[in-house]
Formats: C-alpha cells, sequence, structure tokens
C-alpha cells in the first residue's frame, strides 16, 4: 500500500442521502422513504485504501454506487480533487467518471457476454476518444497482461473464461482510462478461495504500480482486514464507527461492530480459540421504519436509557477513529463480552 | 461411537457405457452416530453431489455407477423412490443453501411443515399443529404459532433459515444434511444459526454433515473434516490436528491463502492455475497441475486415499508432515 501523499485528500463526501420514496395510491403520493443512504461523509486520501464494510441492506454499495452518480443521490455534495462535483450536470460527472472507474461483484454478469474481451476492454477508451484505433488496439495489448491474461484471451467471449479471469477482465476494463479512484464492489465475494487470493494480490500489485486509491465495499471482514488502510463499518444507512484498521480490528469501539468481528468464524480449532462470540438478537430492522433512537438499540446488549431517544452524534477517539455511541460519548466503558 | 452412515468407493457420474464421466471418484467416508463432520472443498469439487447422492436427489442425467451408502442394514443406492421416500426426510433430512429459493412461496410455514409430518406419521390436523409449533419453538422462531400462518416473503433470510432447520428437523432425523446453510446469510445472522445448530446437535442427539467452502464453520462447528478436489476426498482428520497440521498441500495451500481475522500478512499465498475441469484429469494426481511439490510421479500415478494412525487419511505422494 503506497505510502506517499497520505495527506491529500482525494475524495470528500459531505452528508451524502439516497432516499428512495414510498409511493401508494393512483396519484402516487409519498407516504415516507426508504433511507438507504443517510447522511454518511467521509474522506479518501490520495493512494490508500479505505473499506465500507456492512451486512446486506445497510447501504454500502448505494454509497459505492452514488459517488459517482450511478445512482443519483438525494441530497449531499461530493469533492473530487478539491472540485464540486455536480449530479444534474451530465458532463461535470462524465469528467469525474473517467477518473472514477467502477468494479462489479459479479463478473458473470457486468461483463456483455456478446462482446468479445477485445471489445469490453476498448470500450471506456472509445468512448472517451482515447486515441485512433491502432493506439486503443496497444492500449488494449497491455491492459491485458497487466492483469495476467494473454492476448488471445481478446478475442474469446465472457462465456469462455473462468470467473476469476472474468474479474481480472473486469479491472482491466477499470485500469483503462488510467484513474485516480477504483470504487471495488464486492469485487471477491463471487470467487472461490484460491481464486480471491490471487485477485487481491493483483489489486495490491497494481496499487503500488499506479499509486491507485480504492474504495473497497465488502462484508467479508476478513478480506477488509487484509486490504484496508481505513475502514468505515455501516449500519442501517449510517456509519457507526470510523478509523484505520488497526483501530477497528484491534479496538473496536461501536458495540455493533464489536459484535460484527466475533461473529466471524476463525479457520482455527475450538481449542486454540480463546474468543468468546457476542450472538445478536433478532434482524436488522427495516430501513423503511428504523427504530428511534440509535438504529441499533434494539439489538445492543450494553444499551442505556438515553439509546432509545436520540440517535448519537458522531464522536472522535481520536484524530481518524470516530464511533457514534452514546457509551462512548458519555465515557462509559463497552465491554459486550 | 458406531457408524450411523457409510460411504464406500462411491462413484457418480454421467454418460453412456462407452465413455462414462465421473463426478464423484471413490468417493469414502463414515459418519458416527451423534458426530459432526464437516466437508470442505471449493465450487465443482463435488460436496453438494455427494450430500445429493446420499440423499438420492441426483439430476436427471447423473447416475450411480459402484459403490455403496450404507444406512444402518440399507444400501441406500440400491433403493427404490418409494422405499426412498421414506427414510429421506424421516431418518436423513436436509438442509438447502438458499433459504429463499428452497421453501415453496405459494404455500405458508405451516403448511409447509406439516408436509412432513403427513409423509412420516398418523397425527390429526390438530396434532400436526402442536408439533410444528412445538418444533418452531425448537428452533427459536419467536411467536410460532402466528408464524404457521405466514408466506416465506413474511421472513427475513435468517428466519426462513431457521424454517428449513425445522422442517428437516421435524420427524427426529438421525443425521442432518446441511448444504451451506449460512453462505446466504450475513455474519451476525451466520453466528445465530450456528450456534442454534450447535445446541440442537446435542439436545437432539443427531449428525450433522456440514458442507461448506468456509473452514472457519467448519473449525467452529464440526467434530472431523474432509477436504475434497475435483471428485476425489483428499484428505480426512479430526478438526484439531486438520488445522494443527494439514497433509495435504492442497488443504495447506487453502489455509495459506483465505485472510484471517487478526493474522495479517504482507501478501497472501497463491495457489496458481484453477480446478481441473471435470474428467479431464485422466492420469496422476488431479492437484499435480497447481502443486509447488508434483514430480513426474505426481503426473503418472495416481495415488490412493491412505489411512495413517488416528484414522487420519491422506491422498498424497509427498505428504506433508
Amino acid at each position: 500500500m503506497a505510502q506517499n501523499d497520505m495527506n491529500n485528500t482525494l475524495l470528500k463526501v459531505k452528508d451524502l442521502k439516497k432516499h428512495y420514496p414510498i409511493k401508494k395510491g393512483i396519484l402516487g403520493g409519498e407516504i415516507g422513504a426508504i433511507k438507504a443512504v443517510d447522511g454518511v461523509s467521509f474522506e479518501v486520501k490520495r493512494g490508500e485504501t479505505f473499506s465500507i464494510v456492512g451486512e446486506s441492506g445497510c447501504g454500502k454499495t448505494t454509497t459505492g454506487m452514488c459517488l459517482n452518480n450511478l445512482i443519483e443521490p438525494t441530497s449531499g455534495e461530493i469533492y473530487f480533487n478539491d472540485k464540486q462535483v455536480s449530479f444534474r450536470q451530465k458532463k461535470d460527472f462524465q469528467e469525474v467518471r473517467k477518473n472514477m472507474q467502477v468494479i462489479f461483484q459479479d463478473p458473470y454478469s457486468s461483463l456483455n457476454p456478446k462482446h468479445s474481451i477485445q471489445r469490453i476492454i476498448s470500450e471506456p477508451l472509445v468512448i472517451n476518444k482515447m486515441g485512433t484505433k491502432s493506439e486503443i488496439e496497444d492500449r488494449v495489448q497491455s491492459l491485458i497482461r497487466l492483469v495476467g491474461l494473454d492476448s488471445y484471451h481478446l478475442n474469446r467471449y465472457p462465456h469462455e473464461l473462468s470467473g476469476g479471469q472474468k474479474q481480472r477482465v473486469g479491472i482491466a476494463r477499470a485500469l483503462a482510462l488510467n484513474p485516480d479512484l477504483i470504487i471495488c464492489d464486492e469485487p471477491v465475494s463471487a470467487l472461490d478461495v484460491s481464486i480471491q487470493s490471487q485477485i487481491l494480490n493483483l489489486f495490491e500489485e497494481l496499487q503500488e504500480k499506479f499509486n491507485l486509491t480504492y474504495i473497497f465495499i465488502s462484508h467479508d471482514l476478513s478480506v477488509v482486514e487484509h486490504i484496508s488502510d481505513r475502514v468505515a463499518v455501516m449500519y442501517l444507512g449510517k456509519i457507526v464507527e470510523q478509523g484505520t484498521r488497526e483501530e477497528i480490528f484491534n479496538d473496536p469501539k461501536h458495540p455493533y461492530t464489536q459484535a460484527l468481528l466475533s461473529s466471524v468464524p476463525v479457520a482455527k480449532p475450538k481449542s486454540k480459540n480463546n474468543r468468546t462470540r457476542i450472538v445478536l438478537e433478532g434482524d436488522p430492522p427495516s430501513p423503511q421504519n428504523p427504530p428511534s433512537g440509535c438504529h441499533f438499540h434494539e439489538r445492543c446488549p450494553v444499551k442505556i436509557e438515553a439509546c432509545k431517544k436520540a440517535y448519537p452524534d458522531m464522536r472522535e477517539v481520536n484524530n481518524l477513529h470516530k464511533v457514534a455511541c452514546h457509551l462512548v460519548s458519555e465515557n462509559l466503558s463497552i465491554t459486550t463480552q | 461411537m458406531s457408524s450411523l452412515l457409510q460411504v464406500q468407493d462411491l462413484q457418480v457420474g454421467w454418460g453412456n457405457k462407452k465413455k462414462f464421466t465421473h463426478i464423484l471418484d471413490n468417493v469414502s467416508f463414515t459418519v458416527k452416530k451423534g458426530e459432526a463432520v464437516g466437508i470442505v472443498g471449493e465450487s465443482g469439487c463435488g460436496k453438494s453431489m455427494t450430500a445429493l447422492s446420499i440423499m438420492g436427489l441426483l439430476p436427471a442425467n447423473i447416475e450411480y455407477d459402484a459403490g455403496s451408502i450404507q444406512f444402518g442394514s440399507t444400501d441406500l443406492t440400491k433403493l427404490t423412490q418409494n422405499e426412498m421416500n421414506k427414510i429421506r426426510g424421516k431418518d436423513i433430512s436436509m438442509v438447502f443453501q438458499e433459504p429463499m429459493t428452497s421453501l415453496n412461496p405459494s404455500f405458508t410455514i405451516g403448511n409447509q411443515l406439516a408436509e412432513a409430518f403427513k409423509y412420516h406419521s398418523n397425527y390429526s390436523k390438530q396434532e400436526i399443529r402442536e408439533k410444528s409449533i412445538e418444533v418452531l419453538k425448537k428452533v427459536r422462531v419467536p411467536d410460532p404459532a402466528q408464524k404457521l400462518d405466514v408466506y416465506p416473503h413474511n421472513l427475513s433470510g435468517g428466519l426462513r433459515q431457521r424454517v428449513m432447520i425445522a422442517i428437516a428437523l421435524a420427524c427426529n432425523p438421525k443425521i442432518l444434511i446441511a448444504d451451506e446453510p449460512t453462505t446466504a446469510l450475513d455474519v451476525t445472522i451466520q453466528a445465530q444459526i450456528l450456534d442454534l445448530m450447535n445446541d440442537l446437535r446435542q439436545t437432539e442427539d443427531m449428525a450433522i454433515m456440514m458442507i461448506t467452502h468456509d473452514l472457519g464453520v467448519v473449525a467452529e462447528t464440526c467434530d472431523r473434516a474432509i477436504v475434497m478436489y475435483a471428485g476425489q476426498v483428499i484428505e480426512e482428520a479430526t478438526v484439531e490436528e486438520l488445522f494443527e497440521a494439514p497433509y495435504h498441500p492442497y488443504t495447506r495451500g487453502l489455509m495459506l491463502s483465505a485472510p484471517q481475522l487478526g493474522e495479517l500478512k504482507e501478501k497472501l499465498h497463491v495457489i496458481p492455475g484453477t480446478v481441473p475441469d471435470i474428467g479431464s484429469v485422466t492420469k496422476g494426481c488431479r492437484f499435480a497441475e497447481r502443486c509447488e511439490l508434483a514430480t513426474n510421479l505426481c503426473r503418472e500415478e495416481t495415488p490412493q486415499l491412505e489411512e495413517f494412525d488416528n484414522e487420519r487419511k491422506v491422498r498424497c505422494w509427498h505428504k506433508m508432515t
């Protein structure tokens, strides 16, 4: 992971919201909203890997897709390279998208089955008119080798490749325009363990080579611990804790983060494994009708009276480590074990 | 402990007399009474096919070729569908991976639970309802009486999986086969379901066969583990021994290449290449192509599953010690 330029902010997100209206009746009157993303703020520095973790439905993918307007956010501000991105101006976000590419979760459905690999990788170059035909061909040749495939793969179609190879094509396509930032939405969850490690290593090699910045969206905590510099934990549309990798994984403050970490099964026999597991009761609530106060309080093993009344503010534990929990703001010790 | 289920040299595949392709090749293992056995492997290694052959639910064009599956004194591969129906769901039952697709969306939970009782008992309607509530309580579904009248889409993924387990438990099976029961679930829900299965194993005194790709799940729930690769069993050991010192280079590679919580590594171990296609390796060890220890012997001669002390087995010419 590249450490230079660590203080250089590449992306700044302020109070990002995405609300889906719930409509009812013939006239389609709005009767409420599903708050998929509800006031998310974070900064990403150049050259780092910033991970967003959380369970299904917590809004991590929606957050990622809002950043380059693949989903139009309801409100919020996004600054890329110190310039505010406007969601309403097509020219504006098209320019940003050149520098902000996406790798999708499912390599089976994110490559057009009717197009050859050659065409899939060259498409971003053609759309953005990045040179003559032969220049583009040369660029595609070098890209395919960069991701560990051979030039004969270019004449194939997606169904002829394995899952790991398809994900490599997805990576080559994302790299085509030399972006600063790549949003990786669960890029390895559809892959087998032995293939997953090949792709994760490729991510790290490419980051070193091109000083890339990643926003890594994942539900797999062990993968996130391996690849991230900083981590944000989301629950029901809000970030509940963010900090450096060491802070989140070695000293989690929010009870949800603690429970999440303790739920991950570890490949060690029981006798060697002295962790106690915090088993949360119930399911995550629906974002249509979130509980009052702290969204987590119904499942929280250490809740206090204040948790039912108000949503806790984001408090700084230290410079980078921030937590939204009443127990932290009131300086109570949180030990869920 | 006595053995409950004994799979012996099982061969399953498709084709005709001229050319027969094996999906499962000489699979042998036993499940003892009350024991939890994990079957681990990557996609396409034959772990789900093993479960389906035990259940007698093989897809239409796939058939048994050789070997036996002894359950008590009966050989399950020899039974007709009718005879199998009497065992399936009663003595051996199964929980599938996707709770969203394995429940019928157009019937209520109560209806689907009752089906198990209707086939395997003579209870009256009222008794079935009482028994259904009882079994839902067992899997800790909140408000069980009310849940009988709702449809699967009203329930969350975790609750649906609990209902699936309840259906499987309805007739007190001797073996529960769980095919990736938590793969489709979130980690906090996965922890709940694994906890539940661990408890049920104690209270119901049944054996569990856990099929999974996640080594962590095996380590936390099983006594013994069987590792499969390309249709063969390549290693079998107690969980303690397996994680302490895997003998097969593939098992070792698998453990090293998965990132582990709390154990940071600079670079992940890589097993080069991909799993070979079914039937593409005709001689030698099926892992030889990707193995760092492979020699000419591995490419020419097929290794056998050899037993070492303490029921530990490995299929490798150069077992690691």
